[in-house]
Formats: C-alpha cells, sequence, structure tokens
C-alpha cells in the first residue's frame, strides 16, 4: 500500500506538475535552510532553492525508491557544495551576509531581551558556520539543524559513515573553539568551561 | 612511553565523542567514553563543551520560507542524474585522451611507425670472434665444443651439448686431461670452405702435451691432407691455446 507521498512521487514521474508542488511545499522551508546555511546569504539561498526543485522535477525520473527527502537533500547538497565551490574564488559582499536570518517577532513567552540574545547568539553562529569548510559544515548543518541520521548523511554526501563521524567530530570542535572567542554571548553554561 | 599511550588513548576517544553525543554508540564503547573521562579531564571537557555547542545548534531557530518555490511551469524534463557527479568533467576529459592516445598508438603500430630501422648484424669476421678471451674462462676444464661462428654469442653459455651428439655434421667430444682423444676411425669429409675454428675453444687447462691424438700425432698436429684443403699451414703457425687469432692471420 503506497502511501500518500510516494503516490506523488509517481505522479510526478507521469507529468503532474501539482503532484510535485505538493512535494515542493512540503520540503521547501528544509531546503532553504540548508541552503542558507551552506551559502550564508539569503538572495542566494532563494535562488538555489528555487534551482534545486527546478533540478528535481526534471530528475525525478531517476528516484528509485527510497526516503525522497534524503533524496532531494542529496540534491540539495550537491548544488549547494558546487555553488559554494565556484564562489570561492569571487569574494561576495552583501548585507544579507551581515543579517542571514529574518526571525519572527519574539513569542510571548519570551522577553524582548531574550529575543535580543537569542537573535545575536543565532547570528553569531550562523557566522561560525560559515567559516568551516563545506564538507563540515554540510554534515553539522544535517546534523544538528535538520535532524539527520549518521546512515542518512552518508546517503546524501554519498560518504561512507566514517568519514560523516569524523567530518562531524571536526565540525563541532572547531564551531566549538570558534564559539569561545566571543565567550559573552554565550550562555552561562558555556561561560563555566576554561 | 605512558604519555604517548594515554595520547593516543585520548585520541581513541574523542573520535568517539559526536556518536556518543547522538547516542551512535555500542554499549561497549559508551562504556569505554565513561571510563575514560573519568580519569581524564581534558577530554571530560572536551565533552562537555563538545556537548553544549550542539545543544546550542539545535537550539537554533530554522529559518520560514521566504515565498512558495512551487513551479508555475513545468520545465523541460531530462534522463539521467541531475547535475553532473563530482570530477566527471576531469574523468571525460582523460577518457577522451586516453582513446585519442590509444588510437594514435595503434595507428602508429600498424603503420611501422615506432618499429624503426632493424639493424641485422652481419655474421661476426672470423678473426674478430675466433679468441673471445673473455668468454673463455667460462667453460668448463677440457671442454672442446664444436661450434659454428654464427651462433649468438648469447648461447655460448649453453654449450657444451651433449657428448658425441652431431652438431651440424660434426662431432662434439669432451676430453679429460690426459684422457686420449677417441677420434673415429674415417674422418667426414671437410667442406670446400672450411668454418672458422670454434670461437670456445677453450684450452686453459689441457695442453697439447696432456692431450695425445691416435695415431702419435699431437694436439696441434691436423689430420694428413687438411693443410691442403683447408689452406692453412698450421704447421708453420705457433698455436697458442689461449690465442687463436695466429692461426688465422
Amino acid at each position: 500500500m503506497p502511501t500518500y507521498e510516494e503516490e506523488l512521487i509517481q505522479q510526478s514521474k507521469d507529468g503532474d506538475l501539482d503532484s510535485f508542488n505538493q512535494l515542493v511545499e512540503r520540503y521547501q522551508r528544509q531546503v532553504y535552510n540548508l541552503a542558507m546555511r551552506m551559502l550564508g546569504n539569503r538572495q542566494d539561498a532563494e535562488d538555489a532553492t528555487q534551482e534545486i526543485f527546478i533540478l528535481s522535477w526534471k530528475a525525478i525520473g531517476s528516484f528509485r525508491g527510497g526516503t525522497f527527502r534524503t533524496w532531494i537533500f542529496r540534491v540539495a547538497a550537491r548544488f549547494c557544495t558546487d555553488e559554494v565551490r565556484r564562489r570561492r574564488g569571487r569574494q561576495v559582499d552583501s548585507l544579507d551576509a551581515m543579517f542571514p536570518e529574518h526571525n519572527p517577532l519574539p513569542s510571548s513567552a519570551e522577553s524582548p531581551e531574550d529575543h535580543l540574545l537569542r537573535e545575536d547568539l543565532s547570528q553569531l553562529i550562523s557566522q561560525h558556520l560559515l567559516c568551516l569548510a563545506e564538507e563540515q559544515r554540510l554534515v553539522v548543518t544535517l546534523a544538528d539543524l535538520q535532524g539527520f541520521t549518521y546512515e542518512e548523511i552518508a546517503q546524501i554526501t554519498n560518504s561512507s559513515i566514517g568519514t560523516v563521524k569524523s567530518r562531524l567530530n571536526r565540525g563541532r570542535a572547531n564551531l566549538r573553539d570558534l564559539l569561545l572567542k566571543n565567550r559573552e554571548l554565550l550562555p552561562p553554561e558555556f561561560r563555566l568551561y576554561k | 612511553m605512558f604519555g604517548r599511550r594515554r595520547k593516543r588513548e585520548c585520541h581513541r576517544i574523542r573520535e568517539m565523542f559526536s556518536p556518543y553525543l547522538d547516542d551512535c554508540l555500542t554499549s561497549l564503547e559508551r562504556d569505554a567514553v565513561q571510563f575514560h573521562i573519568e580519569i581524564c579531564e581534558d577530554c571530560e571537557w572536551e565533552l562537555r563543551s563538545l556537548g553544549a555547542t550542539v545543544q546550542l545548534l539545535r537550539r537554533m531557530p530554522a529559518a520560514s520560507a521566504p515565498r512558495s518555490f512551487t513551479l508555475a511551469e513545468a520545465p523541460a524534463r531530462r534522463d539521467g542524474v541531475p547535475f553532473a557527479l563530482p570530477g566527471m568533467k576531469r574523468l571525460r576529459l582523460a577518457t577522451t585522451l586516453a582513446v585519442v592516445l590509444l588510437a594514435i598508438l595503434l595507428a602508429g603500430d600498424f603503420s611501422g611507425l615506432f618499429h624503426g630501422d632493424v639493424i641485422v648484424e652481419p655474421p661476426p669476421e672470423v678473426a674478430d670472434v675466433a679468441a673471445p678471451e673473455d668468454t673463455a674462462p667460462e667453460h668448463q676444464e677440457g671442454d672442446i665444443p664444436v661450434q659454428q661462428a654464427e651462433d649468438p654469442p648469447g648461447e655460448i653459455a649453453d654449450w657444451p651439448p651433449e657428448a658425441t651428439e652431431p652438431v651440424d655434421g660434426r662431432v662434439t667430444q669432451r676430453v679429460e686431461p690426459g684422457q686420449e682423444w677417441d677420434l673415429p676411425a674415417e674422418h667426414p669429409e671437410l667442406p670446400e670452405a672450411v668454418a672458422p675454428p670454434q670461437k670456445t675453444l677453450s684450452m686453459a687447462a689441457t695442453t697439447s702435451d696432456s692431450i695425445r691424438c691416435p695415431a702419435g700425432r699431437t694436439w696441434g698436429c691436423p689430420p694428413p691432407g687438411l693443410a691442403e684443403k683447408t689452406g692453412l699451414n698450421l704447421a708453420q703457425s705457433k698455436l697458442d691455446p689461449y690465442n687463436h687469432r695466429g692461426l688465422f692471420e
């Protein structure tokens, strides 16, 4: 008994654009967030997300089953990695890079002060994520921000689980070292460390 | 010694920190990590700081999509992978180069481009091969192989063939020092043009005195009539057992 998503995938393979658009609506936020973390620029992330879904539509015939989320993230991860490498040669200066995220207004449960602190911290982490090597950035984003398992990350990045573990370990440690340089912005539990 | 081992152990345990935080270790590995951080303060700090970093990351809010990315119209489809695999361009270029190189090699091989001129060395002159002083000591003492001059030098080491085995109508015989040379009663007819003496004639350990020929002849005394047939005046030549050049000069 196929799931609803599998039916949508099959209809998309048969050329039904509406079915595919339902898949887009389901995954666009996650794909956009990955592009945002990888590219660090809102406009580039938007363009990349649109390109990723166009590529996915064109290539959905090559989807041979399995998890569609893993498949579409594979397309997204490959596109973003290529884009980062392509842009490495030319320095991109953009105001968006300084304000990479647009977070909604604070919820009623959060004071304005806490909201600002959280905004600062989020921006700090986003900036430091961009300092990691793209392989480490991708694995950290997939594991800690998107919640993929090691096996899924290995499929998405087309690498072994050992490589995933190693990149994740180094990425987290490098990010920790970068964050410790701005200790005053960190939460209290972080400030206790040497 | 102990410090180096401890450092290795710390490195091994730290490699397991991320799987430990993500709960992806076996119970044995988990125990090993917990055992180690109890005795190693540095690793304990490393684990706690990594854990705090992971918590910070997981608390990061996900940005909402700024707009809808649904497709208004269906772009033209294509088969195959949505993008080239990494290194595909380089692989394609390398394959093309390899095919072109192979084609050039094959064409050159068929047209004889790479064969060059084969230099066929003429048979060495008799005088040149008559006294291979460098090869003579390699032969067994007492060997008197009869070998044609045009034999390739590389086969000299294979000599001698079996005793009394005819080689091109000639007879090879192993004669030990002091042993009588058993010549056949009837000598085969010598050819009109006598082949030059064997280049591997070795007399390193034999002297003319130690080889006695039948009918009272000694070594160096040819059979009667040989001088007329060959045109060589052996009687007047001084046969040097270590240098046969004088025989043909």
